[in-house]
């Protein structure tokens, strides 16, 4: 039982870190940094999605690990 | 310049090396020590999502659209992320129910339903082909790119080559070759290819290094890094390279990512690593972030690459080549070889994967169900696995020429980009009906059928088709003015819908319809039983696991094994059959639990696929897959339980009802094991201690044996053969404690023995037998107790030979039951036994054992006791004084001890009162009143039975004088047969029964001839209830009249001719030839009322003893004659008479008018007379009075030293 409701919390967390890449991605804030600026040299939307990516792999990596 | 032929060596040497890495893994997997039971290799093995396509067409798409093509990998790192809520939901499903492949999930998901199998198979490989296409396009262009180094060559500029010349197809058949090396050597259960899993992850890390290398390389080494790299863009005005708008628009953007996250699950080639080769769901857990960084890395260097290349090389160059391109611009000749091995190694990878997944499906799902429906001649064969290795070779070939022809025949002059999301739009139709299955119930079959269709040829007509009139396939003027010029129906301008680009076009409509025909169809319709059952199994997955089950199914375990061989191979049916966790009947003829059933199709499912598996076993047991099993379904384990029950209870119905139809300890022991076989049992034995069998007590309970263990006698056998190995009836058993019949009477249970050659505790019984009963193929045994009333009285054993399947534990409960009915019988006929013993001999210690010594008559007697139990009938014989003798014949009502006890009473009774010698009317008026006393004695301390209704008859014949008297109280007449042969009964008055009260007694007296018979008996002689009382009395008159003249003859022809075949009463008969005692043994003398007659009296004795020759006997005859007279005078009224009897006994007698009674006195020391009676007693045997009409006599018999004439 107590398996099953980590597990749940565990399914949770993760749909949620979806949700948010997946809004992160599309319109409208991807069109925000749909701009011609660069950032330390390299294009700004090219940073932003790298960023997010990395977010998500993040997120998902510390909420994998935290569950048993 | 690179040679052609380095090229191609290093390429087959590269291949070589992946064979050893997948030999390296099959080898560490037969060891146990699985290469790719590891999370990162899991991880690694997904990226063969990274293709060909990618390595190269990445770059070109960077290099039209900017970040445009990084919506591929958006999707799948967020459906990784949801990973563990949506994939393990389907790696779950996928393994209980040994799904190996997407169209075995959609059929065994609606209801294994074989058509939508067949569907999803045959929209997938239509589907990939295109994308198949893609990977031999990739490889040959590289080939003939850097064959031609260093030129830098335009792919365009290639043109069309000769079919033979063609790399392409040279290409299509070494991967085909390849791929069936790698992926179809044998057949695996569960489609795991370990091997191949390796070796891709080995792949992907050949292609990110190959990747990474041009990147850091061109980055770096070409330019100055990043900043240098990309201001120079900024300044060449590539600004495509830096957003998104002006170029792609955001529609397609959100399409991209939505279909690529379909793709990473839908494409074949990923369901085939993400969930059949998964060996454990843990190593999702890291692969949800390690397959996005891999993707992170591999993709990261595509903008600086685009970059660089659009900067170097410019537009001459196809962007789809510049990975290689670049290298060779810059002569890095190494470099480009390693680009080229990580292409090779992309396109190899995928196509692997790709083709053996949908090989998988083409021959489980689509030819497998035909040619088992069909009943072809091929899938009639013994050995199916060739067939169906054969089937899949066959489809990978052609699968990769399908490929290879669309690659020829559309692939020219297309971006490969738009090929692939042509594919994925294609697998993106699957989504309704496995993700909606995933997480809705109320799909049905039909609405996936409708919305599969509806949206595969919504997908053909607005991607397929315009990527063949692209290809010059089709007219052009199909796409812009319509088919036959109907603009509505334009392909990418579908009923006039504009403004959109053509994926998301073609996405809007396919997954309108299909989406819409799935949920409407489906909310339409019902989900029928099959279906909902599937439903719950798929959408509750992560529940705790419900059983799915046939009910009905029989097959034998051999002929499952047979079926599992034909598909599976020997070796295959036999590892098959060892992973079944139950328990496996051993014989190949036991009937197959149904688990074992559900296992084989559980087996063969991942073989052949769910709908096939489901038909073969189909045909294996015997079960019609249509309607009917629905019904099965749906009354399920209840009504199956309910049944079995049922069952049981009929058989132990019909056995109890069998069991007890005596009160016989034996014949009840004999019923039991014959109610045993061979419903139950083949044989079955009872064995019962000695004292059970005579009825006593078997004292025996528990514990109490001893140390040795219970004695018992074998009392029953009974068996499908007359000839058993088993102890005979009769012999004594001494069972060991720790034999089974011993440990079931110790613990009062039934004891299961399975296997009989495992219990050595059986065996110690008797060896020899032991052995002997296990050759007469004996192999199982229960052993119940025998317990009733909380007594334990023996033990019932069933053993089993010609049914192979031994017993179960479930077969103990109604073995039990069994014993438990039985036994109650069996106490039954045990108290019985014991009180009908105790009741007979009762009786007969009541009834005479031997006659007195008497010479009145000479008498005859039978008593038989009725079958029912003991009656109440007696008869007596009772010598009386004077040659005298009184006959008795009574009867009580009912039978049993009660009656026998009251016999017993009366007789006692009728005893005392004759010593009293009344005359028989009088003694029956003593008994009734007796009776009546005894009765309201009885009432009044609250009995509630009574005596009332005794009858009896009571005879005295004198052979003095031959007259009888005879009075009776109810009782039947008694019937007299004179010597002459005449026969009459008696007619003596009735009277009442004793007890009634009323009128008093009368007797009569009648003359009887010498050797005249008097029978006396009891109405249970005569009355018969099938027989009237007067056709008995005939019967008995008839008998007499013919019967021999002997008292014993005639008892004997009596009940001959009378006897009852069912003796419901107690008879008693009694047969009394009179005698005469002769006047020359009879003296008589009047005396006068004077003294000195006393002295003539004794003169007169005196002679007459002399001439009977007892002188011995004289003085005291004289004594006693003289002290009886004198007293006679002195108290009595005369005249006075004086007898003497010679018979066996003198009797003296002296008669006289007084009804005085004399009694005996102690006379004083002082006392004149008052001697008299006191010598008399002390001088004769015995001595009395009784009355007689006129007056009294007064008798006194001395013993004669010799019977008279002898």
């Amino acid at each position: 039982m107590a398996r099953s409701r980590d597990d749940e919390r565990l399914a949770g967390r993760l749909a949620a870190v979806g949700a948010l890449g997946f809004v992160l991605v599309v319109p409208p804030l991807l069109a925000q940094f749909d701009r011609m600026d660069r950032v330390f040299g390299v294009p700004l939307l090219w940073a932003y999605l790298y960023l997010v990516w990395a977010i998500v792999i993040g997120l998902v990596a510390i909420v994998g690990a935290r569950s048993k | 310049m690179l040679r052609a032929e380095i090229i191609v060596a290093v390429s087959v040497a590269y291949l070589g090396l992946l064979f050893v890495v997948a030999f390296y893994a099959d080898r560490r997997a037969a060891a146990g020590r699985s290469l790719i039971n590891n999370a990162t290799v899991y991880a690694l093995s997904l990226a063969v999502y990274e293709t060909a396509w990618a390595l190269y067409g990445n770059v070109g798409g960077a290099a039209a659209t900017g970040v445009g093509f990084l919506g591929l990998y958006l999707g799948p790192v967020l459906m990784l992320a949801l990973g563990w809520p949506v994939l393990r939901r389907i790696m779950r499903v996928s393994r209980r129910h040994r799904v190996t492949s997407l169209a075995d999930f959609v059929s065994a998901r609606y209801g294994k339903s074989a058509v939508l199998g067949g569907l999803v198979t045959i929209i997938a490989v239509v589907g990939i082909a295109p994308y198949i296409s893609l990977q031999l396009k990739a490889v040959s262009d590289t080939f003939e790119i850097i064959r031609r180094y260093p030129e830098i060559t335009a792919a365009s500029e290639m043109g069309q080559v000769p079919l033979l010349q063609d790399t392409g197809l040279y290409a299509a058949l070494l991967l085909a070759a390849f791929t069936i090396l790698f992926g179809t050597r044998h057949l695996d259960t569960a489609e795991r290819h370990e091997g191949l899993v390796a070796a891709v992850a080995f792949e992907s890390v050949v292609k990110l290094a190959a990747l990474l290398a041009v990147g850091v390389f061109v980055t770096f080494w070409m330019f100055r890094g990043f900043d240098d790299l990309f201001s120079r863009a900024a300044q060449a005005d590539l600004t495509q390279l830096f957003t998104l708008h002006g170029h792609t628009s955001y529609g397609t953007w959100v399409w991209v990512i939505v279909l690529s996250m379909l793709s990473i699950v839908l494409l074949p080639r990923q369901w085939q690593v993400t969930f059949v080769e998964n060996v454990d769901e843990k190593h999702l857990k890291r692969a949800m972030w390690l397959f996005p960084l891999y993707l992170l890395a591999n993709t990261f260097f595509v903008l600086p690459l685009a970059a660089g290349g659009l900067l170097r090389l410019g537009g001459a160059t196809d962007a789809d080549t510049y990975v290689l391109a670049l290298p060779i611009a810059e002569g890095q000749q190494a470099l480009a070889l390693f680009v080229f091995i990580g292409g090779l190694s992309a396109a190899t990878a995928m196509i692997a994967v790709e083709t053996i997944a949908l090989s998988t499906m083409v021959s489980n799902s689509l030819v497998m169900p035909l040619l088992l429906r069909s009943r072809s001649r091929l899938a009639r064969r013994d050995d199916l696995s060739g067939l169906v290795l054969g089937i899949r070779r066959t489809t990978i070939v052609l699968i990769l020429l399908l490929g290879y022809a669309y690659f020829r025949l559309a692939g020219e002059g297309r971006a490969l980009t738009s090929f692939g999301l042509v594919s994925f739009a294609a697998v993106a139709q699957f989504a309704p009906a496995i993700l909606g299955g995933l997480f809705w119930k109320g799909g049905t079959r039909l609405g996936v059928l409708v919305g599969l269709v509806a949206g595969f040829v919504m997908w053909a007509y607005t991607l397929l088709l315009p990527s063949f009139a692209e290809s010059g396939l089709l007219p052009a003027s199909f796409l812009r003015e319509g088919p036959l010029g109907i603009e509505l129906l334009r392909p990418q301008r579908l009923f006039g819908l504009s403004g959109m680009d053509p994926v998301s076009h073609a996405m809007f409509w396919s997954a309108l319809v299909n989406i819409g025909g799935y949920v409407a169809v489906s909310l339409a319709g019902r989900p029928n039983v099959a279906e909902r059952a599937q439903a719950v199994q798929f959408v509750d997955i992560l529940a705790e696991p419900a059983r799915e089950r046939r009910w009905q199914a029989h097959a034998t375990v051999g002929a499952l094994q047979t079926m599992l061989e034909r598909f599976l191979g020997r070796e295959g049916a036999e590892r098959a059959l060892r992973a079944y966790p139950g328990t496996r009947p051993d014989s190949p003829e036991a009937e197959a639990p149904p688990e074992l059933v559900h296992h084989a199709e559980a087996q063969l499912s991942g073989s052949v696929g769910a709908a096939s598996a489901r038909l073969v076993v189909d045909a294996v047991v015997g079960q019609e897959p249509v309607r009917t099993d629905e019904v099965m379904e749906m009354i399920g384990e209840a009504s199956q339980r309910v049944e079995l029950v049922r069952r049981r209870l009929e058989f132990l119905y019909d056995a109890t009802s069998s069991i007890g139809t005596t009160l016989d300890v034996i014949r009840t022991a004999e019923e039991l094991t014959q109610a045993a076989v061979p419903g139950f049992a083949d044989y079955a034995t009872v064995d019962l201690p000695e004292a059970v069998v005579r009825g006593d007590e078997p004292g025996m309970n528990g514990g109490g044996t001893g140390g040795t263990g219970p004695r018992m006698q074998r009392t029953a056998v009974s068996g499908i053969r007359d000839e058993t190995p088993f102890f005979p009836i009769g012999d004594l058993i001494t069972y060991t404690p720790s034999s089974p019949p011993a440990r079931s009477i110790e613990t009062g249970r039934a004891i299961l023995v399975p296997r009989l050659r495992d219990s050595p505790g059986w065996q110690e019984v008797d060896r020899v037998r032991a052995s002997h009963i296990l050759d007469h193929g004996v192999h199982s045994l229960i052993t119940a107790p025998l317990r009733a009333r909380g007594v334990l009285l023996g033990v019932v054993n069933f053993w089993r030979s010609e049914k192979t399947e031994p017993f179960e534990q479930d077969d103990l409960s109604l073995a039990a039951e069994l014993a438990a009915h039985a036994a109650v019988s069996l106490d039954n006929a045990r108290r019985y036994t014991r009180e009908h013993g105790m009741a007979v001999a009762l009786q007969r210690s009541l009834l005479p054992r031997t006659l007195p010594e008497q010479h009145a008559v000479e008498v005859a007697y039978r008593y038989l006791p009725a079958q029912e139990g003991v009656g109440g009938d007696w008869f007596d014989v009772i010598p009386l004084s004077g040659a005298r003798v009184a006959l008795v014949m009574g009867d009580v009502v009912g039978h049993g001890l009660h009656a026998a006890a009251t016999m017993g009473r009366l007789r006692t009774a009728v005893h005392s009162f004759s010593s009293l010698d009344p005359p028989p009317h009088e003694l029956l008026g003593h008994l009734d009143e007796l009776v009546t006393r005894t009765d309201q004695e009885a009432v009044a301390a609250g009995g509630e039975t009574s005596i009332t209704g005794v009858t009896c008859l009571y005879a005295i014949y004198d052979s003095v004088t031959h007259r009888c008297a005879i009075a009776r109280a109810g009782h039947p007449a008694p019937a007299l047969a004179r010597p002459d042969g005449t026969v009459e009964f008696l007619d003596v008055p009735s009277g009442l029964p004793l007890g009634i009260g009323g009128l008093p007694f009368e007797s009569v007296e009648l003359h009887l001839p010498e050797g005249s018979r008097l029978v006396l008996f009891t109405d249970g002689l005569v009355e018969r209830r099938d027989q009237d009382i007067d056709t008995g009395l005939r019967i008995l008159r008839e008998t007499l009249a013919r019967a021999e003249q002997t008292p014993e003859e005639t008892c004997d022809a009596v009940l001959d001719a009378l006897l009852p075949p069912v003796q419901s009463d107690d008879i008693a008969l009694l047969v009394a030839r009179t005698r005469v005692l002769g006047s020359e043994q009879v003296a008589q003398w009047d005396i006068e009322s004077d003294p000195a007659a006393v002295r003539r009296v004794r003169a007169a004795v005196s002679t007459l003893l002399a001439e009977w020759e007892l002188e011995t006997l004289q003085d005291t005859t004289e004594l006693i004659l003289s002290e009886l007279i004198t007293n006679a005078m002195r108290h009595g009224v005369g005249p006075i008479k004086v007898r003497l009897l010679r018979d066996h006994t003198l009797t003296c007698e002296v008669y006289d008018r007084s009804l005085t009674s004399p009694h005996l006195r102690y006379a004083a020391t002082m006392d004149e007379g008052g001697r008299g009676l006191f010598l008399v007693a002390q001088l004769t045997a015995r001595w009395g009075t009784r009355y007689t009409k006129d007056g009294k006599v007064i008798w006194a018999e001395q013993t004669t030293p010799e019977a008279p004439g002898d």
